[in-house]
């Protein structure tokens, strides 16, 4: 069966008036790894939810494979989740806890054993099947929820934010195990963080969210270089692109913004130090220098100018306070209808 | 701080000493013989003159209070089964119908279900002798007085092991039970698979206080069971005479070991159930 996900002008409204997730859309193809990304209360989780059927949906639909999903109850789904807390049973011993989605679908006993010891296996589960999830790290307790979620081979996986618990070492390498595991099942995966890092570098697509309302929805690359609107422009990057209403004097830079922009941005690797007299040279005083190590972040103010951020080379040399002209290249500058 | 520390040793030694001596006494009591206790007792039970004494320990420790319990008191024997047989299938009415009001309760939604609550609560605050006579006229009507079903069946709907599982089936994260059902259960097998496991230490101590409450009755079966033949163990005790002291107080002990073993077994439960009603003692 197509595990491919449509949702179709999805709402949810909570108690108090709360719109939580407004008129949603998107397609999602079969195999493909989508990171839905936004500040808290985006709704990203609540549409997570509404798609394991978690949340009751208040208008539109879910559909996986062509069929709606909205009162199909989440035991039917077919659909496996990782949460954030992991969610793993403390009175079952870790096989049992693996073993649990194979037995509520009355596998015979064999089946779930070469199941159970297999996914195990691939995810280094072995020596732990014994015990309880209370005598686990918080990495091996990951990896055994990944594994309840694998063992069924489910049509989807959907992922809440399973690695914000994490040290950060850690994240980085069950962000690739993550990634590869995908890669080799090739289910359609659904990721939910508030980390940019882990949605630039995990999924084919970003689906940007902002007070309920999808912003944008593309390649990493395209949301970073091509942003849809300011505020996908200001959340995704660290630092975030330079942002300013246009009628705030953007053309006093030397460019001439298009007809109906409303915003104009220019990510920080694309100001750079220019000489005084060189053409489009703008004079600006250094507020702040942040040594990132591999790059040095400075922070610029110029009279009657927005704020605005640069990133540069570790060898800068600029102080606080010292004076400095500065040039946006021209083909960098992303403008935006809203 | 040695010195606070040795002080609170002290305080609490001393406050251990006056909760243990009954105890102490009650067992030292159970192996005197018939002879030594009536002289022992006898300015009280008999007006002699002088003081009562309790000794230590007896003069002359003997074992035929036991045996005579034992071999030759089949009406105790009687009673004990009479409270098994009230007791156990109370408590375990308790849980059968007390888990799963307590489970929808925790997680579910529904139409008044705060107000059914507060009506648990209410009734579980009641005391016996305010519900006494409805509950008479009720088990009268229904042809259930002087049986065990008298005692059984109010009992296993008592409100108190409903409140007390509620807060440990509400504790469970909601997450676990997403998880199950996201995993391929149904609500009913969500409620045994990870419910009842995880809410284990409430069912636990709602069996244990529960147990503690009915073995130790003593108004409800003299209200509803009138043939002493139905009395519970509870009742034999102030059944026994001045005379048969030795037997009385070794009944005592052994009706006590039940209640001391699950006590000790379920101390844990006890005090975390304990802590979840919001009771003091």
């Amino acid at each position: 069966m197509n595990q491919s996900i449509s949702i179709k002008n999805a709402h949810k409204w909570y108690p108090g008036g709360v719109h939580a997730v407004n008129d949603m859309s998107m397609e999602i193809a079969e195999g493909e790894f989508v990171v839905f990304v936004g500040p808290s209360g985006c709704g990203k989780t609540t549409l997570l939810r509404m798609i394991a059927g978690l949340e009751e949906i208040h208008g539109g639909t879910v559909s996986m494979g062509g069929r709606v999903l909205n009162d199909v109850p989440p035991k039917d789904r077919d659909i496996a989740m990782v949460f954030q807390n992991y969610a793993l049973y403390p009175t079952m011993k870790v096989y049992d806890n693996i073993a649990f989605p194979l037995k509520m679908r009355k596998a015979n006993k064999d089946e779930i054993d070469t199941a159970v010891r297999d996914v195990a296996r691939k995810l280094d589960l072995g020596p732990l099947l014994e015990r309880r999830p209370g005598a686990l790290s918080g990495g091996q307790r990951q990896r055994v929820a990944l594994a309840r979620a694998m063992v069924r081979k489910p049509k989807l996986f959907l992922m809440d934010e399973p690695l914000s618990n994490l040290d950060a070492k850690l994240r980085v390498q069950m962000r690739r195990e993550i990634v590869n595991l995908q890669r080799e099942l090739g289910v359609t995966t659904i990721y939910v963080t508030h980390d940019q890092t882990e949605a630039m570098t995990m999924g084919h697509r970003i689906a940007v969210m902002h007070e309920g309302v999808l912003q944008q929805i593309d390649s990493p690359g395209a949301v970073y270089d091509r942003p849809a609107n300011s505020f996908t422009a200001r959340f995704i990057g660290s630092p975030p692109m330079n942002v300013w209403p246009i009628d705030e004097g953007f053309s006093c830079y030397g460019i001439e913004p298009p007809e109906g922009a409303k915003y104009a941005g220019i990510r920080p690797e694309y100001v750079e130090i220019a000489g005084e007299g060189d053409p489009g040279a703008i004079p600006m005083r250094v507020r702040g220098v942040e040594r990132m190590g591999r790059e040095t972040l400075v922070f610029l103010a110029g009279e009657g100018l927005p704020e605005l951020a640069m990133a540069v080379g570790s060898d800068c040399a600029l102080q606080p306070g010292e004076g400095v002209h500065v040039r946006l290249r021209a083909q960098a500058v992303r403008y935006m209808a809203g | 701080m040695k010195a606070k520390k040795w002080l609170m040793l002290c305080v609490l030694a001393f406050v251990a000493f006056f909760l243990l001596t009954p105890l102490w006494l009650l067992i030292s009591g159970s192996l005197m013989g018939g002879a030594e206790a009536a002289q022992n007792f006898a300015p009280v039970l008999e007006n002699a003159e002088g003081s009562a004494i309790w000794p230590i320990l007896p003069k002359y420790p003997t074992g035929q209070p036991l045996v005579q319990l034992l071999l030759d008191s089949p009406e105790f024997f009687a009673m004990f089964w009479n409270s098994c047989a009230q007791v156990f299938p109370l408590v375990a009415g308790q849980i059968l119908i007390g888990a799963p009001a307590a489970w929808a309760f925790a997680r579910y939604d529904f139409k008044f279900k705060k107000a059914l609550f507060l009506l648990y609560i209410i009734l579980m605050l009641m005391p016996f002798q305010v519900t006494m006579v409805s509950s008479y006229l009720v088990l009268d009507s229904m042809k259930l007085m002087d049986t065990v079903w008298a005692i059984i069946l109010p009992g296993a709907a008592s409100t108190f092991p409903v409140f007390i599982m509620t807060r440990f089936f509400a504790a469970i994260p909601a997450s676990l039970t997403e998880a199950a059902a996201l995993d391929g259960a149904g609500p009913f097998r969500v409620f045994l698979r990870v419910g009842l496991p995880m809410g284990a230490p409430g069912i636990l101590s709602a069996v244990i206080l529960g147990f503690f409450e009915y073995w130790n009755a003593l108004e409800v079966p003299l209200t509803f069971l009138k043939d002493p033949k139905n009395w519970p163990l509870s009742l034999y005790l102030p059944s026994i005479s001045a005379d048969n002291l030795g037997i009385s107080l070794m009944a005592s002990v052994v009706m006590l070991a039940p209640a001391l073993l699950i006590f000790l077994f379920g101390q844990k439960y006890l005090e975390q159930g304990i802590c979840a009603a919001g009771l003091k003692d």
